[in-house]
């Protein structure tokens, strides 16, 4: 199905799904790549366990779709249980989220050059990508989340704090706190060695 | 394939072929329909309801809290303690203070769960849910739900000591010099001796010559009363009265009430002392030396009350 309707919100796509099944193709074709790559930063990074965990995805959004609250943003919403299948995919299986090219290198000197958040933490732009991707992995994980979702996913705080469900405030907090703990995991001697 | 395109869009392109038609299948499949929306409106409502319910025992603890906190022995303390903190210290009612921690934590975690309650801090959330349970918690102990609920849990939870209970433990101990319990009849009318009953069936003889006659009205009425003085000997029943104070825990107590009481308990205190200091003059004018006369002239003026009472007023 191509998406015929561009400029038919989401919220106005939700409206249509519940009357016409049909119409849940256009959602799915808006957000699998985004959610698929979404997955993949969180560390499910076989393409089929990506598969799985993004049809758990759809099928959850759409038995859940009377439950969506139309205050919140659709994206939020969905990347909201993108992240928590994620996380039960892993918990599920047992294991560590794997270490995941988080970023590619584009994107990577794009996140350094940043200046919106913690602007007091100062990167050397001639690092290499692989550099900060093992770096960010090596964060805690309340740290990594939120600087995937603002520098990669490139969402704004009231997003960030709906999809995690955390307060608005800690965003911030969050966000400058793990650009520091990112620098000095950059200038760690294992990092770089 | 473009040439350029990085092994994430290879991979987008991948899950395009397949995931919609797997999510399709899988809803055919299992005929999957969307939840009704009411079953979202009642989890909704259902997690509120929960919220109110903490608020509301959160509102029941406070106002057991305050309950317990101004009465009890509030009245009469100086008879019971040495000063107002080792007061303070035994008559804080720890329980309902971890009661309430319990109903407010609950409270926060209710609302972190509502549909946006998780943007806000948990200081805003456990503050609202705070304030909420104070207010109710108010209102409840001016209608007066602090003391049917201890009291009703005292009837009802044999682990649960109800303020009632506690201050019969308190005030049954003629050894201490207190007795809970109501007159039966007047045995002798000169000296007056009034025969009385404590709440466990013991009988005594009260020497009354220092009671005041408020106090002989109080006991002439013959409702259950907390009886102040000094067990005359350890092998007879046999008391030495000092005050005579009602007892206030049949019904909820104003705290108008309790300080017209402590008013009345503080004047009669102090006036045992100082009747003993004008015995002492009057004595000291006619022998030089009258210290050890002044001490059996009245059981009264040894109470630890008296002093304590004496010591607040004059530091």
């Amino acid at each position: 199905m191509i998406d015929d309707a561009p400029q038919v919100t989401d919220e106005e796509l939700v409206r249509q799904t519940l009357i016409d099944k049909e119409r849940f193709g256009l959602l799915m074709e808006r957000y699998e790549a985004k959610l698929g790559r979404y997955i993949a930063r969180l560390g499910v990074h076989n393409p089929d366990d990506q598969l799985d965990v993004l049809q758990e995805v759809f099928l959850k959004v759409y038995r859940n779709l009377n439950g969506f609250d139309p205050k919140l943003k659709f994206s939020s919403w969905i990347y909201r249980i993108a992240h928590n299948e994620a996380i039960s995919w892993y918990r599920k299986k047992n294991v560590r989220p794997e270490g995941h090219l988080v970023g590619d290198s584009e994107e990577i000197i794009g996140f350094l050059a940043s200046s919106t958040e913690g602007a007091d933490v100062q990167f050397d732009e001639q690092l290499n990508a692989g550099v900060v991707n093992t770096a960010l992995l090596s964060l805690d994980k309340k740290y990594c989340e939120v600087l995937l979702l603002r520098f990669f996913e490139h969402k704004e705080y009231e997003e960030i704090s709906d999809i995690l469900k955390i307060p608005i405030g800690s965003v911030g907090t969050l966000i400058h706190r793990g650009k520091k703990q990112l620098a000095s995991a950059i200038n760690s001697d294992e990092i770089r060695t | 394939m473009k040439p350029d395109m990085t092994q994430q869009d290879q991979q987008s392109e991948h899950f395009e072929d397949s995931v919609k038609d797997r999510v399709f299948a899988a809803l055919d499949e299992s005929n999957v329909q969307p939840r009704s929306k009411y079953y979202f409106l009642c989890l909704n409502w259902l997690v509120w309801g929960l919220w109110a319910l903490s608020v509301l025992f959160g509102g029941l603890a406070v106002a057991v809290v305050t309950f317990v906190s101004t009465h009890r022995y509030y009245d009469i303390y100086e008879a019971t303690h040495e000063n107002f903190y080792t007061f303070i210290l035994e008559a804080l009612p720890y329980v309902w203070f971890v009661v309430f921690g319990g109903m407010l934590l609950l409270a926060v975690w209710q609302l972190r769960n509502t549909r946006r309650g998780y943007r806000q801090s948990v200081s805003v959330l456990a503050g609202s849910s705070f304030v909420f349970s104070l207010v109710l918690g108010g209102l409840f102990h001016v209608g007066g739900f602090g003391w049917t609920l201890d009291n009703w849990l005292g009837q009802v939870a044999p682990m649960y000591a109800s303020q009632a209970a506690m201050e019969r433990k308190m005030w049954q101990n003629p050894n201490e010099g207190r007795l809970i319990g109501r007159q039966v009849r007047v045995a002798s009318t000169s000296p007056i001796r009034i025969q009385f009953t404590d709440i466990d069936g013991a009988q005594w003889q009260i020497v009354s010559t220092d009671l005041s006659e408020q106090d002989l009205g109080f006991l002439s009425k013959g409702l259950q009363v907390r009886l102040l003085g000094q067990r005359t000997s350890s092998s007879s029943k046999s008391f030495h009265g000092c005050g005579v104070f009602p007892w206030m825990f049949d019904q909820p107590t104003k705290m108008a009430q309790i300080s017209e009481e402590r008013q009345i308990f503080v004047d009669r205190m102090y006036k045992h002392h100082e009747d003993a200091e004008a015995r002492r003059i009057a004595i000291e004018r006619e022998v030089s030396s009258a210290q050890e006369v002044i001490a059996s002239t009245s059981p009264c003026h040894g109470l630890a009350a008296v002093r304590r009472v004496h010591e607040q007023l004059h530091p």
